[in-house]
């Protein structure tokens, strides 16, 4: 009876477990909307969270996590390419997602369809991450760390999807210097985050 | 003949611009063709730029400060229908390679692919552009002096044919320089004994264009072959035949996703289902 028990639940730890890995290459090589129904339980919070961060509305925010899978689903052939984890590619493009739909907000003009379409279709950039970019309580004792400037001149490029003259504007500082504090900022970050045990 | 030269297109940043850039770049912040312009640098930058990477690694710190939140119950439904409304993706099936196993990371260089691979370079070390000061420039001598070839001979009834050839190659020009693009330069094997360089580009919707200049005519009963290399296998990218002015472009060609390398061999003259030589021309592919 024990034995029984144990391979069924050894039988569901493999199958719970399939790595998000796995699961993006079933995506690109199969097709398997199964695996991307799974992919999307696990990080459909993460993502919501991320969008609605960025554009403070349930609708948009729905919308934007609506395009990353569907950005996902075209693009997981191009996950392999990169180094980063799956996670931070399917943030990075939730957040371009969000970004792309706050700025067509508000300017209120409408791009057009090659642009839409070229945004799908070109998934951004991502890099393999530090030891400590997912512990997300570790991270925001670093950024009050930050200098105020520091950390509220990426907070407005990453989380308000300002160009880098509106944020100057916005912060009253010249571009250069919008520029470095961005710059500086995150390489404090870094070094914090590498510092922590 | 036009002359396209890549600066025309897009604007050139300096190593200490892009540098100065980095943060905004890595966080998504640019706008779109201050973007590509970074992108068009790095690709052909002998600098390193190890601050890109740097700063990338704590990108995923930051969209972590978001907090999660449940989505609404009626998204999942909404997203699985816009999936499956979707084209079927024709994916690149590997139930004919390597039993499955965990591993994504890519497979360095190391398994030979072609038959009696020996001196192939094995490791997958930072791939680095060779030193073409700029590619636009170089690209658009090669055509320069190719429209003088031909003035030269004085061979009007090519003429059209040039024509069409160069409208071609324009067009994998433009490929090659379009952000989203897979592009590779092709040159010599360590091992090749044929000369010949080139480049390749893949636009986003998979439409693949290569040029090779300087590529003497295949001997006789042989003919030059190209390949999509993904994950060690090679499928057939099309033939290829060395006109008068010494180009040979391969258009019409779809590549399949994830192609990480391009190779071209040279096989009997009907073309081979698998390469039976090595390469003598390769280039990795690079995604812009």
């Amino acid at each position: 009876m024990s034995g029984l028990a144990t391979r069924v639940a050894a039988d569901n730890a493999y199958s719970e477990a399939a790595s998000d890995e796995v699961l993006i290459r079933r995506v690109a090589v199969d097709g398997d909307q199964d695996a991307l129904s799974l992919l999307f339980d696990r990080y459909q919070a993460q993502m919501y969270g991320l969008a609605m961060r960025i554009t403070n509305d349930a609708a948009m925010a729905q919308d934007a996590v609506q395009e990353a899978f569907v950005g996902v689903w075209r693009n997981a052939s191009r996950y392999i390419d990169t180094r980063a984890s799956v996670r931070t590619w399917m943030l990075s493009i939730t957040h371009h997602r969000a970004i792309d739909l706050v700025r067509r907000r508000r300017s209120n003009v409408p791009l057009p369809d090659t642009e839409s379409a070229d945004a799908s279709l070109t998934a951004p950039d991502v890099w393999p991450e530090v030891a400590r970019a997912a512990d997300a309580d570790a991270v925001r004792a670093a950024m009050s760390r930050l200098s105020d400037e520091q950390r509220e001149a990426i907070e407005l490029a990453y989380f308000a999807g300002l160009t880098q003259t509106e944020i100057a504007a916005r912060v009253g500082a010249p571009l250069g210097t919008v520029k470095s504090r961005v710059r500086l900022g995150l390489i404090q970050l870094r070094r914090m985050l590498e510092d922590i045990r | 003949m036009t002359s396209l030269d890549r600066r025309e297109t897009l604007p050139e940043l300096s190593c200490a611009e892009v540098t100065e850039l980095s943060g905004l770049y890595v966080l998504d912040a640019l706008e779109q063709e201050e973007r590509a312009t970074v992108r068009a640098h790095l690709a052909t930058c002998p600098q390193a730029h190890a601050e890109i990477r740097e700063l990338g690694a704590v990108v995923p710190a930051v969209a972590a400060t978001a907090a999660p939140i449940e989505s609404p119950s009626e998204l999942k439904a909404r997203v699985m229908a816009a999936i499956a409304a979707e084209p079927r993706v024709a994916g690149v099936s590997t139930a004919s390679t390597s039993s499955p196993s965990n591993e994504v990371a890519l497979p360095p260089m190391s398994r030979p692919v072609f038959a009696n691979r020996s001196s192939q370079p094995t490791e997958r070390v930072a791939w680095r552009p060779p030193a073409w000061a700029s590619w636009g420039a170089a690209i658009a001598a090669v055509l320069v002096l190719a429209a003088v070839g031909v003035w030269v001979l004085g061979v009007q009834s090519r003429a059209d044919e040039a024509a069409r050839r160069d409208a071609v190659v324009s067009q994998a020009i433009a490929a090659f320089s379009q952000p989203g693009s897979a592009v590779a330069v092709l040159r010599p094997s360590a091992t090749g004994t044929t000369a010949g360089n080139g480049f390749a580009a893949v636009t986003a919707d998979g439409t693949a264009y290569l040029v090779m200049v300087g590529l003497p005519e295949a001997p006789s009963g042989q003919t030059y072959q190209a390949w999509f290399i993904r994950e060690n296998q090679p499928t057939s990218a099309g033939l290829l035949t060395v006109d008068e002015d010494g180009y040979a472009v391969l258009t019409n060609s779809s590549a399949p996703a994830g192609v990480q390398v391009i190779a071209l061999t040279v096989e009997p003259a009907r073309g081979s289902v698998l390469p039976t030589s090595e390469p003598f021309a390769l280039g990795e592919v690079r995604q812009t």
